[in-house]
């Protein structure tokens, strides 16, 4: 029987899958340098730290997307990539990660693009192209851009180099030879030998009318929105929409400077393409601004589709026509989408929201949805908000009255949705754009609140002894509040759901792993377990942590 | 489908205003699609010759995968877009009464457009209907390729005729296709055609793209990539 995976190697798995989604998104431009340099670096050097230290380190390599469409051209490019992927000659899992580590935080931190760069790109796909053909340098270079490995931008300017260079030389064995004098052609040449200055304006046009290239990146674009529609997550849905994005633009912007982005045999692809990019883009865009808005976000599933179908569809023709064309809803998802059943409700837990791997990247309060925000009651009195408040300044800035303000409150504590709420408030004369605005961010600090009046329920039922009590205020908090880090930090505290501390640290370090006690929890849980050599490695990850970090 | 492209998706790419989105998309209204607008947008960007394929795919195998295979843009060249109908529309009756015949020509709108082209007229099964525009008068062509060489492959034919019609294309002409050359040039060959009175298709093509899109079918566009790379365009 297959040994189950340790607990440190599954926290390692998930610290690398956020990774991953944030290389993506940094890529693409959606995560700051500010957010990379405080949020995900740190956890890169944490997860880094473990994939050196934890025996099953297959997994980890397992995880990273697609490695193996990297390997069979690894011995090549890797050698000019930052990191030296190989120094020995063919790659493991932790070269992989040290140095997808390397190049994604190098390529997301700014938006630059470096001329060095691009002449990897440019010798590698000529490599490729030199020993497999066009098909096999297109693929490797679009492979290259989903892997976060290069930015989008780095992966048009190579792809374009090499695709006009092939249009100025009667066969592709001589496209090499405007890059590099390959007089001896053995392999240190390719490696080694400097670059010719490049410049395309000489090029004459030999072969304008080559399209096999051309069909090879259109076809891919292909295959990658059919990806997209199959979508089996929301997490997927959204790492999908991401890649669609930087594709299309790669797509559009390499038919463009080759000169046939109008040509009549792209025309209808290319104008596809353009509809999934504005739809990716509208998609991303929404998610970046609610991860960076700190307020309650929702869950745009049907974002764009459902913006579409109230806005401007005029009928039913029209919206077949877009869910045909265009990756505007997961196929999985549109049976629903033609019942109306557009709200979260019902929906299955992949599809609810963002897991915990991808929460902690694309925004922390990124699990429920306009509903989840809007359409419930408060779950306590107007007085304990009031109690509460005074800790919390949750009135700080709004431009209310104190009556207006005791009115929200009220209809908030005791409405059934966003509707009632709105309702009474007009009842009592309080209404208009200024009040909803402050509804909006009332609601938003009210979850601090609420948060509060949990962790003093739980304190109470504590001290008066009853842990089983104090261990359910806890599940609540988690179920309403899943990216709330101190809620797993209490549940491994009180012995864990089941008496299994081991994953609610776990949870709580996967979320916020930049906390030594965390660390230390999780180190007693598993030496209380038996797993004595892991819990070494986390203890010593806390200790380096409280030597390094500054303390707040 | 290959490197065919849906006729319904190109049009909507050359109606599409510049620079505009929607929440619909470019286009506002599916509709604009059947318009002469869209139609004359088709012929403004292809300036060659238009030929329709008119097969049945489970009739004609041999020709269905020819013309769904890369090489048929190989064969037309940039000068000569090809269509042919999308085989996902349901499939007509085969059956052997007595209005079986009648039944099949009376479920396939190209068909329709090709006898209307030619005043009513049926044409032979399969074959390829010539237009030089789809917007102002032209004179149809048809030409049959029922085989009477049958251990010669039909692609053969298809690539002798479409041979033919490129020499016979001049885009930029007022006509863009030499009609009458054509016809003698597949005299010569013995390939048997019909010829059209002047005619302008447009509304009739309008019909047939309303008919096939009113079904979830449409036409398959297949051009060839002209040589369009400036020399230079670097930066």
């Amino acid at each position: 029987m297959e040994a189950a995976e340790s607990v440190l190697s599954q926290l390692t798995r998930r610290l690398f899958g956020q990774l991953w989604a944030a290389g993506r998104l940094a890529a693409a431009g959606w995560i700051s340098s500010d957010r990379l340099r405080d949020e995900i670096f740190p956890r890169a050097l944490v997860a880094r730290f473990l994939a050196e230290r934890i025996s099953d380190v297959a997994p980890v390599a397992k995880l990273l997307p697609d490695a193996a469409t990297l390997t069979p051209y690894i011995e090549f490019p890797l050698a000019f990539a930052p990191g030296g992927w190989l120094r020995d000659g063919h790659v493991n899992g932790k070269q992989y990660v040290d140095a997808l580590l390397d190049t994604w935080l190098m390529f997301g931190a700014g938006p630059t693009l470096t001329k060095g760069f691009v002449e990897w790109v440019v010798r590698a796909m000529l490599r490729v192209l030199h020993r497999d053909g066009v098909l096999a340098a297109v693929a490797y270079v679009i492979d290259l851009q989903r892997d976060g490995v290069i930015r989008t931008d780095v992966a048009i300017e190579g792809a374009w180099f090499v695709l006009r260079a092939r249009r100025a030389v009667a066969d592709d064995t001589a496209v090499a030879s405007l890059f590099l004098d390959l007089d001896d052609a053995g392999e240190r040449a390719w490696l080694e030998q400097r670059f010719k200055s490049i410049d395309a304006n000489p090029w004459p046009v030999v072969r304008g009318d080559l399209d096999d290239d051309l069909w090879a990146i259109i076809e891919r674009v292909d295959d990658e929105i059919a990806n997209v529609r199959t979508a089996a997550s929301y997490d997927d849905w959204i790492a999908g929409q991401t890649f669609l994005d930087n594709l299309t633009t790669f797509a559009k912007a390499v038919f463009r400077r080759l000169n046939v982005a109008d040509a009549l045999p792209f025309a209808a692809a290319l104008h596809r393409f353009e509809e999934v990019r504005a739809d990716a883009g509208g998609l991303l865009a929404s998610v970046s601004a609610l991860s960076r808005s700190g307020e309650w976000p929702y869950t745009p599933i049907y974002g764009s589709a459902v913006n579409f179908e109230v806005m401007g569809a005029p009928d039913r023709e029209a919206i077949e026509r877009a869910l045909e064309q265009r990756a505007i809803v997961p196929d999985e998802l549109q049976e629903r989408f033609w019942r109306d059943e557009r709200g979260v409700a019902g929906l299955a837990p992949q599809w609810k929201g963002f897991t915990l791997a991808l929460a902690p990247i694309v925004g922390r309060a990124v699990f429920g949805d306009k509903h989840f925000a809007t359409r419930r009651r408060l779950p306590f009195t107007e007085e304990q908000v009031r109690i509460a408040a005074d800790n919390s300044n949750i009135f700080v800035g709004l431009d209310v009255e104190d009556a207006e303000i005791r009115a929200m409150l009220l209809a908030l504590c005791t409405a059934g949705d966003h509707e009632e709420t709105r309702e009474r408030l007009h009842e009592r004369g309080v209404a208009g754009e200024r009040i909803a605005d402050a509804v909006a961010v009332l609601l938003s600090r009210c979850a601090v609140v609420e948060i509060t009046v949990m962790v003093d329920a739980m304190t109470q039922r504590l001290a008066s002894g009853d842990r089983p009590g104090a261990l359910a205020v806890v599940a609540t908090a988690i179920e309403r509040y899943p990216w709330y880090a101190d809620a797993y930090d209490m549940e491994a505290e009180l012995g864990g759901l089941g008496g299994n501390p081991v994953a609610s640290a776990a949870d709580a370090l996967l979320l916020d792993p930049m906390q030594p006690k965390r660390w230390r929890t999780l180190a007693d849980a598993l030496q209380t377990r038996g797993h004595a050599a892991d819990a070494g490695i986390a203890r010593t990850i806390g200790d380096r942590l409280t030597a390094s970090v500054p303390r707040p | 489908m290959g490197r065919a492209q849906p006729l319904r998706e190109l049009m909507e790419s050359l109606i599409a205003p510049p620079d505009r989105k929607f929440y619909t998309g470019t286009i506002k209204d599916p509709r604009a699609v059947f318009s002469d607008k869209g139609i004359e947008a088709l012929d403004a960007k292809h300036r060659g010759s238009f030929v329709l394929f008119s097969y049945d795919s489970a009739v004609d195998a041999d020709l269905a995968k020819y013309v769904t295979s890369n090489a048929l843009a190989d064969d037309s060249g940039p000068n000569i877009l090809a269509l042919y109908q999308l085989d996902r529309a349901p499939k007509p009756s085969h059956g052997l009464a007595a209005h079986g015949v009648e039944s099949l020509i009376k479920q396939s709108p190209l068909i329709d457009f090709v006898t209307e082209t030619f005043d009513g007229k049926l044409q032979p099964v399969p074959g390829m209907l010539v237009l030089g525009r789809l917007s102002s008068p032209t004179t149809a062509i048809y030409v049959s390729l029922n085989r009477t060489e049958k251990e010669r492959p039909i692609s053969d034919r298809v690539r002798e005729v479409l041979r033919l019609i490129a020499d016979a294309t001049k885009p930029g002409t007022p006509d863009v296709l030499n009609s009458a050359g054509l016809g003698t040039a597949l005299g010569l060959r013995n390939i048997p055609y019909s010829s059209s009175r002047p005619t302008t298709v447009l509304e009739k093509f309008a019909g047939l793209l309303g008919a096939l899109w009113a079904h979830k079918s449409d036409l398959l566009a297949v051009a060839k990539l002209a040589a369009s790379v400036k020399t230079g365009g670097g930066g």
